[in-house]
C-alpha cells in the first residue's frame, strides 16, 4: 500500500513516514518505536518533489521497511539505540534502492505503453489490462522489497551486528535521531524561508513554545 | 437536453480510476496510458461502434503529464468535449488534443507549487509538531488537513471542467493561483516555526548532545539544500555528524 500511496494510486498520504510508520508499529506492537522512525523520517523526504520524471528515492518504502527492522531487531536485541540507529541507515539504503525499482517499473511500464501504441487494434480490455499491470508491479515491489528486508535483516541480520557493538557504544548513537529532526527542520527551512514572511516563522515559534508550555508544564 | 449523455455516475467512475492515474507512469507516455485509463467510462457512454472507439482510445493514448490531482480537471472537460463533438457532429476532434496541450504545463505547475511545494510540507511539518506534543493523535489530523484540499481540488475540478468544457482554461492560469501559493507558503512557514521549537524542546529535553545534534543538523541541512545536495547525502553527513556529537558530548547526556 505504501508503494503505491507513494507514486502510483490514491496519494492520500497513507505512505508518509509520519503514518505507514506508525501503522506498522502497531501492527507489530510497537507504536512508539513506529512513531519515532516516522517523525524522524518525515520532514527529511519532502526535499524530494516527485514531479514529472525526476529521480527520487523512494523514502516512505524506506522507512517502513525501516521500521519493521528496528521493531523485529530491537525484540532480540533489547538495545534501542543501536538498533534503532543501524535501522535508520539500513533505511536510507532501502529508499536508494526502492528508487531503482521504481525506475525498472516505469521502464516496463513504457515498453508495454510502446507495444499498446504499435497495435493496430486497440480496445477498452488491453488499456485496462496495460495500466493495472503497473499498479500490480508496484504493489509486487513494495511487498517483497519490505517483506524480505524486514525478514532478512529485522529478525536475522541486525540482530547479530547489533550484539558485536559493545555496549559502551550505545550513548554514541544517542544523538542520531536528532540530527535527522534537525535535518528535515533544515529542509522546511529552505522549502519556505524568505527574509519577506520572517514574521509567519517567529508567530509559529511562539506558537509552539506556548504549545510546549502548555502541554509540560 | 440532446448534449447531456454523460451521467453522473460516469463522472464519479471517472473521478475514482483519476486516483490510479499514475498506477502505469512511464517515460515515453508519461500520464498517457493512465489518462486513456480513466476516459474509458467516456467512450463507453458515448461510442458503441468499435471504429469509433478505436479512434478514441488513439486520441488519448498519447503523450499527457501533468499534477496527478489536477488531472480531474483536465477530465472533465474532455468529457465535455467529446460529447460536444459527438452531438455538433466535429469532423475534425484536433482541438481536443490541442486542449489537453494546453492545459498541461499551468496545471502541472499549479499542483507542484500548491501541493508538492506547499500544502504538503505545511501539514507535515504540523503533523510532526503535534506528534512531538500528543503522539499518534496527531496523525488523523495531519490526514484530514492534508485531504481536505486535495478532495476539494479532485471534486470541484472534475465538476467544473465538466461544465465549463474550452472555458475552464480561464480558471487555470497560474496568476488566479497567486494568492494561494503566497497563503500556502506562508502557513506553512508558521509550521515550520512550530514544530522547529517543539523538535528543540523535545530534543534538548531528552539529552545536551541531542540538542547540539539538532541545532547543528539545521545550518548544515540548509547549506546542503542550498548547493542542491541530494537528501541523501545530506542524511549521511547528519549522521556523521551525530556520531562525532555522541563521541564527544557522551559524558554530558542526560540519563532519563
Amino acid at each position: 500500500m505504501v508503494a503505491l500511496d507513494t507514486t502510483a494510486a490514491l496519494q492520500i498520504m497513507i505512505s508518509q513516514p509520519l503514518v505507514a510508520c506508525s501503522v506498522t508499529g502497531l501492527i507489530l506492537g510497537n507504536l512508539p518505536m513506529g512513531l519515532l522512525v516516522g517523525i524522524v523520517f518525515q520532514l527529511m523526504w519532502l526535499a524530494e518533489i516527485p514531479a514529472g520524471a525526476t529521480y527520487t528515492a523512494e523514502g516512505n518504502i524506506g522507512a517502513t521497511a525501516g521500521t519493521a527492522i528496528a521493531i523485529l531487531a530491537t525484540e532480540q536485541t533489547l538495545r534501542q539505540s543501536p538498533t534503532l540507529a543501524l535501522s535508520i541507515l539500513l533505511a536510507l539504503g532501502l529508499s536508494l534502492l526502492a528508487g531503482e525499482g521504481v525506475i525498472l517499473i516505469r521502464r516496463i511500464n513504457g515498453s508495454r505503453y510502446g507495444a499498446l501504441l504499435r497495435e493496430e487494434q486497440v480496445n477498452f480490455e488491453k488499456v485496462t489490462r496495460s495500466h493495472l499491470s503497473g499498479l500490480a508491479l508496484m504493489f509486487v515491489m513494495g511487498f517483497i522489497l519490505t517483506l524480505f528486508s524486514s525478514w532478512l535483516l529485522g529478525i536475522h541480520l541486525l540482530p547479530m551486528v547489533v550484539h558485536r557493538i559493545p555496549v559502551a557504544m550505545d550513548i554514541w548513537l544517542q544523538p542520531l535521531g536528532s540530527a535527522l529532526l534537525g535535518l528535515g527542520c533544515g529542509v522546511l527551512l529552505s522549502l519556505f524561508y524568505t527574509r519577506k514572511e520572517v514574521a509567519s516563522l517567529l508567530i509559529g515559534l511562539v506558537l509552539g513554545a506556548s504549545a510546549i508550555w502548555l502541554v509540560a508544564f | 437536453m440532446a448534449r447531456k449523455r454523460i451521467q453522473r455516475s460516469d463522472l464519479f467512475r471517472i473521478l475514482w480510476r483519476s486516483f490510479l492515474i499514475q498506477g502505469s507512469w512511464s517515460f515515453q507516455g508519461m500520464l498517457g496510458l493512465g489518462f486513456c485509463y480513466c476516459t474509458l467510462p467516456i467512450a463507453r457512454r458515448l461510442f458503441k461502434e468499435q471504429e469509433k472507439q478505436q479512434n478514441f482510445l488513439q486520441r488519448h493514448l498519447q503523450f499527457f503529464n501533468l499534477h496527478p490531482y489536477f488531472s480531474s480537471w483536465c477530465l472533465g472537460a474532455v468529457a465535455r468535449l467529446e460529447e460536444e463533438a459527438l452531438h455538433k457532429q466535429w469532423s475534425d476532434q484536433r482541438p481536443i488534443e490541442l486542449f489537453k496541450d494546453r492545459l498541461m504545463g499551468p496545471l502541472g505547475l499549479i499542483g507542484d507549487e500548491l501541493f508538492w511545494n506547499g500544502i504538503k510540507p505545511a501539514s507535515a511539518a504540523m503533523g510532526v509538531g503535534l506528534s512531538l506534543l500528543f503522539g499518534a493523535f496527531a496523525i488523523p489530523i495531519f490526514l484530514v488537513v492534508y485531504n481536505v484540499p486535495h478532495f476539494y481540488v479532485r471534486i470541484k475540478g472534475l465538476l467544473l471542467s465538466y461544465e465549463k468544457g474550452f472555458d475552464i482554461v480561464s480558471s487555470v492560469s497560474v496568476r488566479r493561483f497567486q494568492k494561494w501559493f503566497s497563503l500556502a507558503k506562508r502557513i506553512g512557514l508558521l509550521m515550520t516555526g512550530f514544530c522547529v521549537a517543539v523538535a528543540a524542546f523535545r530534543s534538548g529535553q531528552s539529552s545536551l548532545a541531542n540538542g547540539i545534534a539538532f541545532f547543528l543538523s539545521i545550518p548544515v541541512s540548509v547549506l546542503l539544500m542550498r548547493r542542491q545536495k541530494s537528501i541523501a547525502f545530506a542524511a549521511f553527513v547528519a549522521i556523521g555528524l551525530a556520531l562525532v556529537i555522541g563521541i564527544f558530548f557522551a559524558n554530558f547526556m542526560i540519563v532519563p
